[in-house]
């Protein structure tokens, strides 16, 4: 038993040793540096001057409106996706569930950078929004829908939608409907049957996907840059133009993102945390 | 007490467990690529190259391949940042022999060692390049011309014609408080045309052995685009985007490059260009060979024959929409793609090229300024 | 039932919310202009042609699906693996410690991803290309499968295992016969999320990838010269075939099942 319990534990010790923390170290040892790619004459210093520049008022803001942000998109994803697994789940006859979910999955295949532009056809002043409301007289100058904090909260709904769905769905699919049944003979009303039953039991699934999607928004960089205003300058953005703005701030951007990784896992820990807690009894 | 669910030790003759077979599939689809290799760099008979699209006239590059029976592979880029990272990544085993380089980034790229100087002595057509250009000393690194320059492109003032009159001549008009929250600009590069309009040097060739002078410049600047930034809907930094917002109607007045918008103009949009009268900053587009390359004498032979190709010049401007920088380049061109694409000499005499001399200067104090105003 | 109706209405009011945007790339599509916007003076279909004829194109589109299915694949495998090893650990530190080190990629910003992969598969000595590129999807997808899989993995019912091992079945069998089936939905879930992140990555299959790019490093390469309804055609064509393939999938399945399956 010894044996294969070491040899279960092998493989992804190997991986997540091999494959996921040695690509990081060399990114640690440049973030240490103070010039990279350094011209060969240089002299490399090590330090953490770096990471201090955090404190800075230049990327402190921008550090932490994407914590902040990130957090605001988990939310918002978590209440339009729970209604709507829970609506094929539910409120669809079984053999229809399939369909349904395919057609919600279908539109993420056509990637994320055409998704993007086509938020911009929607929401751009002489896009179809405004087109239809000036059209029908509601409005007679076009509203600013775009390049603002609503077209980027909108954008990453848009993008991160099934990853908060998918793992709700999974949980709520499974759902003893038996339990449900019980509840309502004991009765308890629908309001009741969700927040005892129904909303503690697809806890792991709520965790997983505001995991997944708190995760996939603070390292989001494709949707900020494009529908995101002069205002609304995220880290990644800050992270992404310290590797491109010129040779030798790859330190400062190395730095940089691996505070932001730290900050994702211990956040990432917690809520995975919260679910161990409190594990509810199945019978 | 925790479940030990997972372990699946084998005991008897255990049946085949559908992980295993996944885990069998992972290897194998893994394994198979390796099987059917991807061609090494140095075969004989290839060459390599990361360019923008457009850079390589589809045309000639089927009767160079015909020709020398060299197949050449593309690999795009469509900006500066990731190619420069792509290929400082892979420095110690470059992948490409030529790349599209920038004039307004290459102190970068010799920076970070990925090019190396021109060897001019094996490009027998060197002379078909307009001498301002070839002989100049934008890109070149002590006397070295570091790449072959191709297209020209410049910083120009877009306009809404419909929305925004009279016709701006000026770079002040971004701060016109008639198109506040109507205008947007790559921060970086509207930086340097703000100093052209408070009369400082946007190429800082003048300042290298003032740098007090420079930052005082850069900062006078940042602070015009701090204080006004209510004017500006949104930085942006690929020309699609820009493209978007002006096609959209969220944007009437832009700083841009002249590329972007030439198809626009093209298809009836109503936009025009203006290099306004204190001047813009503009920059070569060029082909440089990547140190440590593999098939360098293919490149030689590859810009040679681009170098000869007839009426490459039109070709080139057709397919990317910038000015070409070759002698007599004009004449192939029509009417109409004469107005859209090229800079008429009025427009080149108020052009100010930025060059590799100012740029280690200028690179530290302008991303500070970036920074600075993104923050601000 | 009222309520339902409110849900279904929730259902479709979504499905309506994520296709518009969708129809209105697939209109601009048919615009006339080399660039994708509104109105269109005469519609065609010419850029449709000019995508389904475009070698690069076609290619591009093979490698991503052959990028995505492998990629999910080794993801999955490897993910489910180190699900189970995590609930197999007793110490709550170690498990979180193994989680972490599980969920590192995901944390990582991309650029960053994108950057030390490329650095480190020099070490190991692999080209970038096809191989390279599965790899680094795989290592971007497995915390997906991690969390989605593992968390459901915590709340397989221990009476139901317990029941089957105590009726004889060793323990391959009690994990194929209760764990897996009951891990299923997850399973499936994770594999969707892995194959759409590998097919959708841009950063990680262009510093991967050598000189046959995937579709959306392609498609970033060509914006240089500006949206055209080029690109539109070619997402529209990807969602058409998409939903006919999903489609005519879940027909088939339904058509194999027996009547009372369910």
């Amino acid at each position: 038993m010894r044996i294969g319990h070491a040899l279960l534990l092998l493989g992804p010790v190997l991986w997540v040793a091999g494959a996921n923390l040695a690509p990081l170290v060399e990114m640690a040892r440049i973030s240490l540096l103070d010039v990279y790619p350094a011209a060969p004459d240089h002299v490399p210093r090590y330090g953490l001057a770096n990471y201090a520049l955090l404190a800075s008022p230049i990327y402190r803001g921008a550090f932490l409106r994407s914590l902040g942000f990130a957090a605001l998109t988990t939310l918002l994803t978590l209440l339009l996706a729970y209604p709507l697994a829970y609506a094929i789940a539910f409120a669809t006859p079984a053999r229809q569930r399939l369909r349904r979910l395919l057609l919600l999955i279908a539109p993420f295949w056509t990637g994320e950078i055409v998704r993007i532009f086509a938020i911009m056809l929607l929401l751009a002043n002489r896009g179809a929004v405004n087109g239809v409301l000036r059209w029908a007289g509601i409005i007679e100058d076009p509203l600013p829908l775009l390049y603002n904090p609503f077209s980027l909260a909108a954008g990453m709904v848009y993008v991160v939608l099934l990853a908060m769905l998918l793992p709700l769905y999974a949980a709520l699919e499974k759902l003893p409907r038996d339990l449900l049944e019980a509840a309502a003979g004991l009765g308890a009303g629908p309001w009741t049957r969700l927040r005892r039953v129904t909303l503690p039991l697809t806890r792991e699934g709520i965790a997983a996907g505001s995991a997944l999607v708190f995760l996939i928004s603070l390292g989001t960089f494709a949707v900020p840059s494009i529908l995101g205003g002069a205002d609304t300058t995220l880290f990644s953005m800050t992270i992404g133009g310290l590797f491109a703005s010129s040779a030798g701030r790859w330190p400062l951007g190395a730095a940089f993102g691996l505070t932001l990784l730290a900050a994702g896992l211990a956040i990432a820990a917690c809520i995975m945390g919260w679910v161990d807690r409190r594990r509810i009894p199945t019978t | 007490m925790r479940e030990k669910t997972g372990q699946a030790i084998v005991s008897r003759g255990s049946p085949v467990t559908r992980r295993a077979v996944l885990g069998a599939t992972g290897v194998a689809a893994v394994a198979a690529p390796w099987v059917l290799r991807t061609r090494p760099a140095a075969a004989a008979g290839t060459l390599n190259i990361t360019a923008y699209d457009g850079f390589i006239p589809p045309a000639f590059k089927q009767q160079f391949e015909k020709d020398t029976g060299i197949e050449v592979r593309v690999r795009l880029a469509s900006s500066q940042a990731p190619e420069l990272n792509l290929l400082v990544a892979e420095r110690e085993h470059p992948l490409s022999d030529l790349c599209t380089v920038t004039g307004n980034r290459i102190h970068q790229f010799v920076e970070a060692q990925v090019i190396e100087p021109l060897d001019i002595g094996r490009l027998r057509n060197w002379k078909a390049i307009n001498p301002l250009y070839s002989e100049s000393d934008w890109i070149a690194v002590e006397g070295a011309t570091m790449a072959v320059p191709l297209l020209v492109g410049a910083e120009v003032l877009v306009y809404n014609t419909e929305k925004v009159k009279p016709a701006p001549d000026s770079w002040g008009a971004m701060f016109d408080p008639r198109y506040r929250g109507k205008t947007a600009y790559v921060i970086e590069d509207f930086l340097q045309c703000t100093m052209l309009l408070q009369g400082a040097d946007p190429t800082f060739v003048t300042y290298v052995d003032k740098p007090a002078e420079a930052a005082r410049a850069v900062n006078a600047a940042r602070d015009l685009l701090i204080e006004n930034k209510s004017q500006v809907l949104k930085f942006y930094e690929d020309g699609a985007v820009l493209q978007q917002l002006l096609v959209g109607g969220d944007v009437v007045l832009a700083q841009a490059y002249a590329g972007a918008l030439a198809k626009l103009i093209l298809a009836g949009q109503p936009l025009r260009l203006v290099i306004p009268r204190e001047g813009a900053t503009a920059f070569v587009y060029n082909f440089a060979v990547v140190k440590g390359a593999a098939n360098r004498d293919n490149a030689y032979r590859f810009l040679d024959a681009l170098l000869a190709y007839p009426d490459i010049g039109a070709a080139l401007t057709r397919s990317a929409g910038y000015t070409s920088t070759f002698l007599g380049a004009e004449a192939s061109l029509n009417e109409l793609e004469r107005a859209t694409f090229l800079l008429t000499p009025d427009q080149l005499k108020r052009l100010r090229f930025l060059s590799y001399k100012g740029q280690k200067l200028s690179s530290d104090l302008i991303d500070r300024a970036v920074a600075e105003v993104e923050a601000g | 039932m009222s309520r339902h109706r409110l849900l279904r209405f929730v259902y479709w009011g979504v499905v309506l919310c994520l296709f518009l945007p969708l129809a209105l790339v697939a209109l601009a599509s048919l615009g006339d202009g080399p660039v994708v916007g509104f109105p269109i003076a005469r519609p065609t279909l010419g850029w449709y042609a000019i995508a389904l004829a475009d070698p690069e194109i076609v290619r591009a589109f093979l490698v991503s699906c052959a990028a995505a299915v492998a990629s999910t694949a080794l993801a999955l495998a490897m993910g489910l693996w180190t699900s189970l090893a995590i609930a197999s650990l007793a110490s709550p530190a170690l498990r979180t410690l193994l989680l972490c080190g599980a969920c590192l990629p995901l944390v990582t910003p991309g650029i960053i991803s994108a950057i030390s992969l490329r650095i480190y598969i020099r070490l190991l000595g692999i080209d970038p290309g096809l191989g390279a590129i599965v790899l680094g999807h795989a290592i971007h997808s497995a915390p997906y499968v991690v969390i989605v899989v593992g968390l459901r993995l915590r709340l397989v019912p221990p009476h139901l295992v317990e029941a089957a091992r105590s009726l004889g079945a060793g323990q391959i069998r009690a994990f194929c016969s209760v764990t897996l089936p009951w891990l299923r939905p997850a399973i499936g879930a994770a594999a969707v999320l892995a194959l759409l992140e590998s097919f959708d990555d841009f950063l990680r299959s262009f510093f991967l990838g050598g000189y046959r790019p995937t579709l959306p490093v392609l498609i970033y390469g060509r914006l240089f010269s500006g949206l055209s309804p080029e690109i539109g055609a070619i997402a529209t064509l990807v969602l058409a075939l998409t939903l006919s393939v999903g489609l005519s999938g879940e027909w088939l399945f339904w058509r194999t099942r027996t009547p009372q399956g369910s």
